[in-house]
């Protein structure tokens, strides 16, 4: 007798075993084709019409009889499809922004587990376009930002330097008899502002561009004196040093901080707005530290180098990272600290000239 | 000789600045600067002699859009000022010359401009000054309000008067009683006026 039930128990054992094993086999297939489409859409650099053109290989894999999609990108139709159009079909539509893309899978018609695997596949192919999609839009939408800012800092520096061309192409043709050297005096003081104004834009229009000028003994005292004056910013210079490196790369460097602060004083109605600079020399080093206790505490410190972030509603967001690249293209280093309680307080760290 | 006009140039950009206050010094005009909305309307306030503003809409805060031009100009409307404004901007045209002649400016120049027009212009907002000022001698006072047509004529009328009511005390030094002459009323109109509109001496 218990011998019969013995035989019965082991065919159940048998039954079910092979069961989870077909399971099993099937479920490591699905997982198999769901990474494999996972790289594709790597492979792809997450392009949703690439993507979308070589995914059929795959799917075919999963048990799927047919594929046809129908892809509006930016206004521009394209179609395909792969396998046969039979079977039980599915159409699913994803829309993002001026992206649409509706795709028809034909499935088995078969019920059970195979279903459900074909199903999960669906999702995660549906899943990766959709990611694709919103991924795109968004670096449409942020490069079409960055390029209107671009725009309106180039439109309105731009229509500055034309405007003074201008001016003095009237000054130059009718000098006044006798006011030459009013007109020269004029001319001298302009002109140098106008220079640093056109620097800005070079710098501006050249980011991620380290600079090309050979290296060169720097007098800090002076260029810090120089830059302050010409923001009209309250200073005090502690210590005095020169330094080694690209002409025009420490005066971009301090030129974007200070322009920094002045912006902060302007938009915060800081009365008393002193930056406080000091300079010190240590190990081969030279050290700038720029810090203006007025200044209220920056509150996104992690995001002060991060390209295209402002903490001002019209400003570009390339100054600082700009700075930081040129620093480390010179070997020296860009930092900011901002102990607790603290103001913001930048250091500037270039190779000290030898005595 | 006759009394240079005096002219505010409010431009963030210290090399036009530069640029146009040596082009208006070699015309014989006297020029003060500023670069920002404060300093200008500081300087506005302790100098009222100065007839002309050269106004830039790009200022900072803000140097790449129009708001800090255009609160510039709103300011100088709401105090009363008897400057003429001329808007110089580089800022969006069309969008520009709208916010300029909604909040009242004298002209409109578009950068880059050359020199004889905003010499043209200056010269037509000192004409126009000049007029102003004979007319106001014959007891006719200017006033410039912006009128919503459809909605009724209740507040074009109190905003009307507010303005007339502001700008005669203004012109009197807040004389009472010579502001309730021009104004062919009494004085006890005046003060119930500058009670309602709120007007105060230090206005």
């Amino acid at each position: 007798m218990i011998e019969q039930v013995y035989l019965y128990l082991i065919l159940v054992g048998v039954t079910i075993g092979s069961v989870m094993a077909a399971l099993w086999y099937k479920a490591r297939k699905a997982g198999r084709v769901n990474l494999a489409l996972i790289r594709l859409n790597e492979q792809h650099a997450f392009d949703a019409p690439s993507f979308l053109g070589g995914a059929w290989t795959l799917l075919a894999k999963s048990g799927l009889r047919g594929l046809a999609w129908r892809l509006d990108w930016f206004g521009v139709v394209a179609q395909g499809h792969g396998g046969v159009a039979k079977g039980r079909s599915t159409l699913r539509e994803i829309t993002v922004g001026e992206m649409s893309v509706a795709v028809t899978f034909y499935q088995h018609e078969g019920r059970g587990e195979a279903r459900y695997f074909e199903e999960t596949l669906i999702e995660t192919f549906l899943l990766l376009l959709r990611m694709d999609m919103l991924i795109k839009a968004g670096t449409t939408d942020a490069a079409l930002s960055h390029m209107s800012r671009l725009n309106l800092f180039l439109q309105h520096d731009m229509k500055n330097i034309a405007q003074f061309i201008q001016l003095m192409a009237d000054q130059l043709a009718s000098v006044p008899q006798g006011k030459e050297q009013n007109v020269l005096n004029y001319l001298r003081m302009a002109t140098p502002l106008i220079r640093h104004r056109a620097d800005r834009i070079v710098r501006t229009l050249t980011v991620g561009v380290a600079p090309v000028d050979t290296a060169e003994r720097v007098a800090l005292r002076p260029l810090l004196q120089q830059l302050c004056g010409l923001y009209g910013l309250a200073h005090t210079i502690d210590g005095d040093a020169e330094v080694v490196l690209a002409g025009s790369a420490l005066e971009t460097v301090l030129d974007n901080i200070l322009k920094n602060y002045l912006d902060l004083g302007m938009r915060d109605n800081i009365a008393g707005l002193c930056v406080e600079i000091a300079i010190r020399e240590r190990s081969g080093m030279t050290e700038i530290t720029l810090q203006a206790p007025a200044a209220p505490p920056v509150p996104a410190l992690e995001r002060l180098f991060e390209p295209f972030w402002s903490s001002a509603p019209t400003g570009l967001g390339v100054g600082l990272y700009q700075a930081r690249h040129i620093m480390e293209s010179q070997g020296g280093e860009l930092f900011v600290s901002q102990p607790e309680g603290s103001p913001l307080c930048f250091h500037v760290i270039c190779l000290a000239a030898p005595r | 000789m006759s009394t240079p006009v005096e002219i505010l140039l409010v431009e963030d950009d210290p090399a036009l600045r530069t640029m146009l206050r040596g082009l208006l010094e070699l015309n014989d005009f006297k020029v003060s600067e500023a670069d920002r909305r404060t300093t200008a309307m500081a300087l506005l306030r302790a100098h009222p002699a100065i007839r002309i503003v050269i106004l830039d809409f790009g200022l900072p805060p803000a140097s790449h859009d129009m708001s800090e031009g255009i609160a510039t100009l709103k300011e100088i409307q709401a105090e009363i000022m008897t400057a003429k404004v001329i808007v110089l901007t580089g800022q969006d045209q069309e969008a520009a010359a709208l916010a300029a002649i909604r909040e009242g400016a004298f002209d409109f120049l578009a950068k880059p401009v050359a020199y004889d027009a905003i010499l043209r212009s200056i010269t037509r907002a000192s004409l126009f000054l000049q007029k102003e000022q004979e007319l106001s001698l014959e007891g006719i006072t200017r006033i410039a309000v912006n009128a919503q047509a459809g909605e009724g004529l209740k507040g074009i009328r109190s905003d009307a008067e507010e303005r007339l009511v502001r700008q005669i005390l203004k012109e009197t030094g807040f004389n009472v009683f010579q502001a309730a002459k021009r104004l062919g009323v009494k004085r006890e109109n005046v003060y119930y006026f500058m009670k309602k509109f709120g007007i105060e001496r230090d206005d």
